[in-house]
């Protein structure tokens, strides 16, 4: 399987299918506490990054991300 | 012999945690790559749901309706340890659930009172229980070239001690709700362990 490419503009597509929220509203700088207060949609959110983007996050290192470029970051450090 | 409120609460307990393992299973089920693991983890998710049917269909033919209830068994994990952030973790978290379940059903099941009906139910999905250990575990084995070995014994490990306290807190919560508890610690301690 063939791994895309860590952009933004991927994140956010992703976030905004499993979160549904608009795509287009979505900035780095947004906290991911903030994106919803479902704890298990942000695990599904999490996991379908990972399976996307073939890298691992752990619990904790999920739980000490705050934004949505932060969790840019850390994807594209895996990668 | 006739269900009382303690059965309707408990029987209401196992129907909402497995609408809730059905609820969770369905997510992970949605956004996981097509594949082995895929189909197990679909199946699992219908499982839960069909579980819940039992119960419900179980508490009718005693006579009672579920009551209303949200809090599941697995929101104690979720409170001690956070949610599970990747796949090999919610693998993690799911063995060690499993396990606790077929212990926690033995229980009930060793009970002589046990009404019938509610046996019949336990045993049925006793057999889907011990399907999910065997892929699950055999989902970690693989996981451990991936996520490395030692990462995944340490998650389980991890999660089993959070399991012992999350069940301990169920059991001094609610216990004086299942006497099947009570009369299964006095009957381990009258029998010599067999090893």
């Amino acid at each position: 399987m063939s791994t895309s490419a860590v952009t933004f503009d991927a994140i956010a597509e992703h976030v905004a299918r499993v979160l549904q929220v608009p795509k287009e509203q979505l900035r780095p700088e947004d906290l991911i506490s903030e994106l919803s207060t479902d704890s298990l949609e942000l695990v599904e959110m999490a996991i379908d990054l990972q399976e996307e983007f073939d890298v691992i996050i752990t619990q904790e290192e999920f739980a000490g991300i705050r934004t949505l470029g932060e969790l840019q970051s850390l994807l594209r450090s895996r990668q | 012999m006739t269900a009382d409120d303690n059965d309707r609460w408990l029987l209401s307990y196992y129907r909402v945690s497995e609408i809730n393992g059905a609820l969770f299973f369905g997510r992970v089920a949605r956004i996981m790559r097509p594949g082995y693991l895929q189909s197990q983890v679909t199946h699992h998710f219908a499982d839960e749901a069909a579980h819940s049917s039992y119960w419900t269909s179980c508490m009718e033919d005693l006579g009672f309706y579920p009551e209303k209830q949200r809090a599941a068994y697995q929101d104690r994990y979720f409170t001690a340890l956070g949610v599970p952030a990747n796949l090999m973790e919610v693998m993690a978290i799911t063995l060690v659930f499993e396990k606790r379940v077929i212990g926690h059903y033995r229980r009930h099941l060793a009970h002589p009172d046990t009404h019938p009906r509610i046996r019949q139910t336990i045993e049925r999905i006793m057999l889907d229980e011990r399907r999910h250990v065997k892929y699950v575990r055999e989902a970690l084995d693989e996981m451990g070239a991936r996520y490395g070995a030692e990462f995944v014994s340490r998650t389980l490990e991890r999660y089993e001690e959070a399991d012992e306290n999350a069940y301990g807190g169920f059991v001094s919560e609610f216990g004086e709700r299942m006497t099947f508890l009570e009369s299964a610690v006095e009957l381990a301690a009258r029998t010599p362990t067999a090893g």
